[in-house]
């Protein structure tokens, strides 16, 4: 791996860190062809993070986001920028190429992601292109496990279809409304993608088994859109069980508790609507007892 | 992740025996035949391992473009793995493609070869200009790379300048959003009998949707990065329907918005406010760059970071004069908050624009000076008034259309009729739709001049499945006395002219959720030489 000749830290906008190195994008010499060709690309980079570090909560449904800053220190070029990340953090982009500006960074933004079951622990993006080079810090927290957390938040979420503009995460993200996915918005509800067609489920793994004694599912707060009958469903050693059976719900949430089980994952599986082709459901909550 | 499994297409046997054939020829490459075309002088002693290696790379098909009476542009990129970064090769190192261009189908009689590189700086896109050639000729081409040799490409010429062409046939298609439709259409178009094939916008969709037929978008998020647009480009190019109609004849093409962001406006926008200028223009950047290297575009098209040189000018002899417009990047925002709005002081005011002066002078320079019996305004969005408000006494005009921009359909509507242009037609897409209208010297006076024609095609697959009619638009019908036709289905248009008489087909699929669907001629209108407006068949 070419190691930068210099490194210097600059000036940067926000929260920024930002280094600067020499030379970047080798492009072969053009041979005979009406391949356009370009002019020589002497840019160097400007790389930059915001934010400059990054904080990760556990959870494959609830990712971080860093804004990669890219800037052209001499002609606009078209660099690829490659981002990597030691285990367990999972990115959603590790490599991207962009129009790069001279006046103003381009910014792309990163997702960041660790398991629900990551500990607490200090890790470092690395951001190359060329010989420019920038290391980002991620810091993976602690999730409040204490009595009263719910411990469905963030973690990994699964449905057995998905509709449009929907998304499962978008049941464990805190956000009890019904918004679809917008540019640059993710959604914050899940429905099904099968019209007319039940049951359909939502599985959602917990960061590490636990005693569960409550699951409160929130479905849309206008009748004609709701849910109405679902189970719930959760996961011990001896596999699936039934511990709460819902018939008739009208609209919004809906507790439903139980004597407490060692479980691992929670299912809800939807059975029934009120008349709404779709099965829609707006947030999950696990409790403890 | 529920990812998209596009259809890849393998080469077949036959396919496999001309790579053989093809190989023989290819090593008997003249210096004086690759000397013909771009001076191309192929790195001769070529021992990258990546040649040798080189799976099979015409993924994508092969496309031509940018008719001239002397010259096409010919179109490949090489990506064994079309969605993969760089297509699945490395990035770094270029790979020689070889290219020739005969006058039949069995490549017998080869008038042009030469050699390119296919550079990582363009996604391994391949654009050759080919000139000296004969007018209105018909040519096949194809492209080798390692040991593989691409589908044969046919393409054609435009007249010569001058010439009398006693007929034209073509077709204009728009909005092919692949989520919601399969490109049934393209198979119907591509065993017609045509010239030249004109998009007139929305290739690709930039969102993430991945709808119920298998066909959702990859990658599964709003386009962003220039990676990101060249693997949409990328699948929507994997389809063998569209691989076919652009292998079948030239294009001609131009953007709508879906290229870069839903009814974007210049710098800005509307469904994504919060994107501040320069972030657009970033993706703006990385769009337009996506599209020329995916389209078969000249060099003089190439963008240079947020701006696309697209608007452009195509003579078929006499008969006729496209002239390809950009309703996008120079436009003034869209009035009243976009959406569908009463007109106002600022809808309505002179210095909104559509076209920007630039574009705008250089259209009606082109317009007085046309030596073309058919002048054709070959753009996006809907030209003639369409008052959608079914009241009699309140209007509802689409303020992302040109009734949003009132003072600079007046200014090209006067010109066209001052100067008496000789048979204004002009060509939509946009929304998905099947129109003919007449455009009137003055729309809110059905007694006024019809100054022009007006086609406005339906989409390829946009929409999905669509319908014959539609109640609230027959509600509209008594207020739109120059609009006789409509249709909601999918499909394209098909046009065939002479000096004397222009003929429509609107060529209309009954659904598209699922493959297989006939095609059937819905209607049939005609423009006669020297008498603007429709007559039906």
């Amino acid at each position: 791996m070419p190691q930068p000749r210099h490194r210097t830290t600059i000036a940067a906008f926000g929260a920024s860190a930002a280094v600067i190195a020499a030379g970047v994008l080798a492009i072969a010499a053009p041979q005979g062809s009406t391949t356009p060709v370009e002019p020589a690309r002497a840019a160097s980079l400007e790389l930059s993070a915001d934010p400059g570090r990054v904080a990760v909560d556990p959870g494959l449904c609830s990712p971080s986001t860093v804004r990669v800053g890219a800037r052209s220190l001499g002609e606009p070029a078209y660099p690829t920028i490659d981002v990597a990340a030691p285990e367990p953090i999972g990115l959603s982009r590790d490599t991207f190429t962009t129009y790069v500006p001279a006046d103003r960074p381009a910014l792309t933004p990163v997702d960041v992601v660790v398991p629900g079951d990551t500990p607490p622990g200090e890790y470092e993006l690395t951001v190359r292109s060329g010989f420019s080079r920038l290391t980002v810090p991620v810091t993976v927290t602690e999730r409040d496990a204490g009595p009263g957390a719910n411990l469905a938040l963030g973690q990994e979420t699964t449905a057995s279809t998905v509709g449009n503009l929907t998304m499962p995460c978008g049941v464990v993200d805190g956000d009890r409304t019904y918004t679809l996915e917008g540019y640059n918005r993710p959604p914050t509800a899940w429905a099904d993608g099968s019209p007319g067609v039940f049951p359909d489920q939502l599985e959602i793994r917990l960061a590490r088994p636990a005693d569960v004694g409550r699951v409160d599912v929130h479905t849309h707060p206008e009748t004609r859109f709701a849910l109405r009958d679902w189970d719930v469903q959760l996961h011990t050693d001896d596999g699936w069980t039934t511990v709460a059976s819902v018939r008739g719900h009208t609209a919004g949430g809906f507790t439903s508790t139980f004597p407490s089980v060692r479980a691992d994952a929670v299912r809800i599986v939807t059975l029934a609507t009120n008349g709404y082709a779709y099965a829609l459901v707006t947030e999950v909550e696990v409790y403890g007892p | 992740m529920p990812l998209d499994d596009p259809v890849v297409p393998r080469p077949t046997s036959g396919e496999l025996l001309a790579a053989r054939w093809g190989r023989r020829r290819f090593l008997t490459v003249t210096g004086a035949a690759a000397a013909l075309a771009f001076g191309g002088s192929l790195a001769t002693a070529d021992t990258s391992p990546q040649r040798s290696r080189l799976p099979y790379p015409f993924t994508l098909g092969v496309a031509s473009g940018d008719p001239l009476p002397d010259g096409i542009v010919l179109w490949t990129r090489l990506a064994p793995d079309p969605l993969a970064a760089f297509g699945g090769l490395d990035g770094r190192i270029s790979i020689p493609v070889q290219w020739e261009l005969a006058e039949d189908e069995a490549f017998r009689r080869v008038v042009r070869r030469g050699n390119v590189l296919a550079r990582p700086e363009f996604a391994y896109s391949v654009h050759v200009d080919v000139r000296g050639l004969r007018p209105a000729a018909r040519y096949f081409y194809r492209f080798r790379a390692g040991d593989s040799i691409s589908p044969p490409g046919r393409t054609k010429t435009a007249p010569a300048h001058g010439s009398a062409p006693d007929s034209l046939a073509f077709a204009f298609v728009s909005c092919q959003h692949r989520v919601v439709g399969h490109y049934t259409a393209y198979q119907h178009l591509t065993g017609e009998d045509l010239d030249v094939v004109l998009h007139l916008g929305d290739y690709i969709y930039e969102g993430a949707d991945q709808g119920t037929l298998g066909r959702g978008h990859f990658p599964e998020r709003t386009l962003l990065t220039l990676d990101d647009y060249r693997a949409r480009y990328a699948q929507y190019k994997t389809d063998p329907d569209l691989q076919a109609a652009h292998a079948a004849f030239p294009w001609i093409v131009t953007m709508d918005d879906h290229e870069v962001l839903s009814n974007w406006a210049s710098d800005y926008s509307f469904y994504h406010p919060q994107e501040a200028e320069a972030a657009f223009l970033v993706r703006r950047a990385n769009a337009f760059r996506a599209y020329w290297e995916h389209m078969p575009l000249r060099l003089g098209s190439l963008p240079d970071g947020p701006d696309l040189p697209l608007y452009r000018r195509f003579d078929y002899g006499g008969l006729a004069r496209f002239n390809v417009l950009d309703t996008r990047q120079y436009r003034s925002d869209q009035a009243n908050g976009d959406g569908v709005k009463p007109p106002s002081d600022e809808s309505r005011d002179p210095n909104r624009t559509m076209l920007g002066a630039t574009q705008e002078q250089w259209l009606l320079d082109g317009l007085a000076g046309s030596p073309a019996r058919w002048n054709v305004l070959a753009q996006q969005v809907f030209f003639s008034q369409l008052d959608l408000n079914a009241a009699d006494d309140r209007e509802s005009y689409e303020m992302d259309a040109w009734d949003g921009y009132e003072a600079s359909r007046d200014r090209i509507v006067g010109f066209l009729q001052e100067r008496r242009v000789a048979n204004p037609v002009v060509l939509t897409g946009d929304v998905h739709a099947n129109n003919a209208c007449e455009i009137k010297a003055d729309f809110d006076d059905p007694d006024s001049a019809t100054v022009g024609t007006e086609f406005v095609g339906t989409s390829i697959s946009s929409s999905g499945d669509g319908r014959d009619t539609d109640p609230g638009r027959d509600a509209l019908a008594s207020q739109l006395p120059h609009i006789p036709y409509y249709n909601v289905q999918r499909g394209y248009v098909r046009c065939e002219l002479t000096s004397e008489l222009w003929r429509t087909d609107f060529k209309v699929v009954p659904y598209v959720s699922r493959p297989g669907a006939p095609l059937r001629t819905d209607a049939t209108f005609y423009v006669e030489n020297g008498r603007p407006g429709l007559r039906q068949a």
